[in-house]
């Protein structure tokens, strides 16, 4: 610091968009939990499904959008432009930006809550908005990003705070991910297939499903976690240290993690283990940054049972314990074998999303809006009162699924002595579960009041006060001390890893004995050549090479964006290179112009939230519903329909079982022929009408995306959908007596229906169990 | 390649890179193991609670 000239100088923070965002997270959350409840009272009681608009297959994913992207994606805005400011100690530098950011973030949400209910969606779990929104995602996530970076630029604090690293890696990370999964190809202005097909785009979907709750629903909060909670217990974090490793680790194993969503199904099974093996491996940096978080509370204790925010961060702070403590233990192969489609994971996710984020936002909202008014906490009392009726209300909710998870699995695999199902009917499973629905709306109603009851504490406390914004003295350094790029780059460190690196691609290429000798010579420089240089360090009068790092934002970006995209490449690639066997290929045929318009409906009604589409190498799976799946089967899916739930059965080998007539009549009336059924009536599929015209749009996409159809198949398209559809219009009449047009949606579903396991090479079982 | 190496990447050749890739993250959490627990961070780990918070 030898050439450094201080500089006085005062900063005055933009806390206008924390305001905004806190008051919107606040009431998006309101609005989504509000549907979740409907959602919920759904499948408890099926005449909830008042109308098309509002069936559960189009409001389950307006809920989990809600959820994930307004009410948390509101208060993470909110937590991140509060913090990063003063930790990097300086103001927001562009109102354009901040209010693109802003306005353009309620937009989406908006259109969201449009499309949805109308049945526009990619069919794509967390990523069910259309491709117009999605480009518009783009464009106001680029807009947060270049006016966070713009302030790092800006900052008068050299260091980045280890907060600032969490929410660098949700920003970049969330972008690339958000990016690759929306990869497709527009046929109308609402309209859309993934490039991915099959299997490929299982895997890319849930690598951006997982990766969405590792960087959109944790690593931004646990930045927060990082600020307000040394903030509020007037300490500062228990380990730094430990949030480094928490750190590095966390976001190099998570990017990994995406295939335990596939375990057991036609995922090639290196991928599959991969997957389970990183899972296993997420519990370290996770417990890591949990013990972090709640020893940051040591000697605070009585603190924490006299103040609210600590109250909710201690509880949430726990919640992510639990909830990450649960997610490696569902990885396992054989757990996943039992838990997998049944409630167990939605209490899984729910203990995240309620008690980790729901209870951080609530820490961090009754923490900020009092300074951000510069007034007190209206009622103290409020705060508390809504933290016991939250924390009641997660478990109640969680104990609900978690009943109701086991006892689906337990009664799914349930077999006699002679070996056939215990529960052939599928629906004595979900009579049994259904107390639990209940139970779980209680559970999360009780959750809703609580944030009622903070909606109007954090009212009447803005309306008390009068919006400020912070400010902060700072000593600036006019030249403060650069390391240059050479020593950063070709540091020990740097250089330590490339020997290492090398010597690894050496193991790999090389025979057994030389492999080993490469390898342990890696081993023995990664750790001796660490501690020699540890150890010069500390004798020595140079910062530390982490210390640099840290100062050097674009560099830590950079090595963000390395460490995280190298598990997702080196998982994606070869799986995006793989093809089914080359006789499966041969054998297997698209689907046709009617079954295409009726995967369509299949898609808008959002069946993949009850149906799965992947019968898994289990014996009670095989003798429910047919021989296992295998890739060929889906591999003209276009997004894939695999599934994640199964509230109602599985239907990869769906084709062929029942007559034409029996999907008429489930599918007007499910009760009629499956008893206790909490299916949604789809009645008006019989006079709704198919435009025929549009198909060959939709083929001429799909050829575009690799599926073979030919010229004159799409050509043809419109009349090939109508004589086909004039078939089973045909069929209806001839065997019931029943009269419904052949371009009805009814008539094109129940051609898709029927097809199911019918156009791949590999042949359905007859040994089915009824429904 | 040995034997061994052949036949696990007879059908993927590129499953070497998924191996590779565990390779560079041992690496690099060995790394920021051994670095960040021969450092001392004190003075950076109280920069939220030294902050006053003034406002306008």
């Amino acid at each position: 610091m030898s050439d450094t000239t201080l500089e006085r100088r005062t900063i005055v923070y933009d806390d206008s968009v924390s305001r905004k965002f806190v008051f919107a997270s606040v009431t998006w959350g309101i609005v989504g939990m509000l549907v979740g409840a409907l959602v919920a009272l759904q499948l408890a009681w099926w005449p909830a499904n008042v109308a098309p608009y509002f069936s559960f297959g189009r409001l389950r994913p307006l809920h989990t959008n809600a959820v994930i992207f307004a009410f948390v994606g509101n208060m993470m805005f909110a937590g991140i432009y509060y913090s990063t400011q003063r930790l990097v100690r300086a103001a927001l530098p562009s109102k354009l930006l901040t209010n693109i950011h802003f306005w353009g973030w309620q937009g989406i949400i908006v259109a969201a809550v449009i499309t949805l209910p109308l049945g526009f969606t990619q069919a794509k779990e967390y990523a069910e908005l259309e491709w117009p929104i999605d480009l518009a995602i783009a464009v106001v996530w680029i807009a947060f990003a270049v006016n966070f970076f713009w302030t790092l630029a800006r900052r008068t604090e050299k260091h980045l705070y280890v907060a600032v690293w969490f929410y660098i890696a949700t920003i970049v990370t969330v972008a690339v991910l958000h990016i690759v999964n929306s990869l497709a190809i527009p046929v109308f202005a609402f309209k859309s297939y993934s490039v991915f097909g099959g299997t490929k785009d299982a895997l890319v979907q849930w690598w951006y499903g997982h990766n969405a709750v590792a960087f959109f629903l944790t690593t931004p909060i646990l930045g927060i976690m990082y600020y307000f909670l040394p903030k509020a217990a007037g300490r500062p974090v228990y380990s730094y240290r430990l949030s480094i490793i928490h750190f590095w680790a966390l976001i190099f194993v998570y990017i990994w993690a995406g295939p335990h969503h596939l375990l057991n199904s036609a995922l090639p099974e290196w991928a599959q283990t991969l997957g389970m093996i990183f899972s296993i491996m997420l519990w370290a940096p996770s417990w890591g940054g949990m013990l972090n978080g709640l020893l940051t509370l040591r000697g605070a204790w009585n603190k924490v049972r006299q103040d609210p925010v600590l109250k909710f961060f201690a509880a949430g702070i726990t919640f992510y314990g639990m909830a990450t403590f649960e997610g490696p233990l569902l990885s396992i192969k054989s757990v996943n074998g039992l838990a997998h489609y049944t409630d167990w994971i939605i209490a899984h996710v729910h203990a995240g999303a309620l008690g980790w984020n729901g209870l951080m936002a609530a820490g961090m909202f009754y923490w900020m809006v009092p300074r951000l008014y510069g007034t007190k906490l209206h009622s103290t009392r409020l705060a508390n009162f809504h933290f016991y009726i939250a924390t009641f209300g997660i478990l109640l909710y969680v104990i609900a699924m978690w009943t109701s998870g086991v006892t689906q699995g337990l009664m799914w695999r349930a077999t006699n002595a002679d070996g056939s199902l215990q529960y052939p009917v599928f629906t004595e499973t979900l009579a049994a579960i259904r107390p639990m629905y209940w139970m779980r709306l209680i559970g999360g109603t009780t959750y809703l009041a609580g944030m009622i009851v903070m909606a109007y504490n954090l009212v009447r406390t803005a309306r008390a006060g009068k919006p400020v914004n912070g400010t902060a003295e700072v000593v600036v350094e006019r030249a403060p001390e650069e390391a240059s790029w050479p020593s950063i780059v070709f540091g020990t460190p740097v250089i330590l890893v490339v020997v290492v690196v090398v010597l690894g691609g050496f193991f790999l290429v090389s025979n057994a004995f030389a492999g080993l000798t490469f390898v342990t010579l890696a081993a023995f420089i990664a750790v001796f050549g660490s501690i020699a240089f540890s150890a010069a360090k500390a004798s020595g009068a140079k910062r530390a090479w982490h210390r640099l790092l840290e100062g050097r934002a674009l560099l830590f970006v950079v090595l963000t964006i390395i460490a995280v995209l190298v598990g997702g490449v080196a998982e994606i690639v070869p799986t995006l290179l793989v093809q089914p066997e080359p006789s499966s290929v041969a054998e297997a045929h698209p689907y046709t112009a009617l079954e295409l318009e009726g995967r369509d409906v299949y898609l808008r009604e959002g069946c993949f939230n009850c149906h799965s589409q992947m019968i898994r190498p289990f014996r009670f799976e095989t003798q429910r519903y047919g021989e296992a799946s295998t890739m060929s089967d889906s591999q003209f899916d276009h997004p894939f329909q695999w599934g994640s739930k199964r509230t109602g059965p599985d239907l990869a080998r769906e084709g062929g079982k029942y007559p034409n007539i029996w999907h008429y009549q489930h599918l007007t009336d499910p009760r009629s022929v499956s008893a206790g059924s909490n299916m949604p009536p789809y009645a008006f599929l019989a006079t709704d009408h198919v435009n025929f015209a549009r198909t060959p749009n939709k083929l001429h996409a799909m050829k575009s995306i690799g599926v073979p159809y030919t010229d004159g198949d799409i050509a043809h398209a419109s009349d090939a959908a109508r004589a086909q559809g004039g078939v089973v219009a045909n069929d209806l009449h001839d065997t019931s007596g029943v009269d419904v047009a052949p371009d009805s949606e009814m008539v094109a579903l129940v051609a898709y229906l029927q097809c199911l396991g019918k156009h791949a090479a590999a042949k359905p079982s007859t040994n089915v169990a009824v429904r | 390649m040995t034997a061994m190496y052949k036949e696990l990447l007879a059908h993927t050749p590129l499953l070497a890179l998924p191996i590779f890739a565990m390779f560079v993250f041992l690496a690099v959490f060995l790394s920021v193991v051994v670095r960040a627990f021969t450092h001392d961070y004190a003075d950076v780990a109280t920069i939220p609670v030294d902050q006053e918070d003034l406002h306008e």
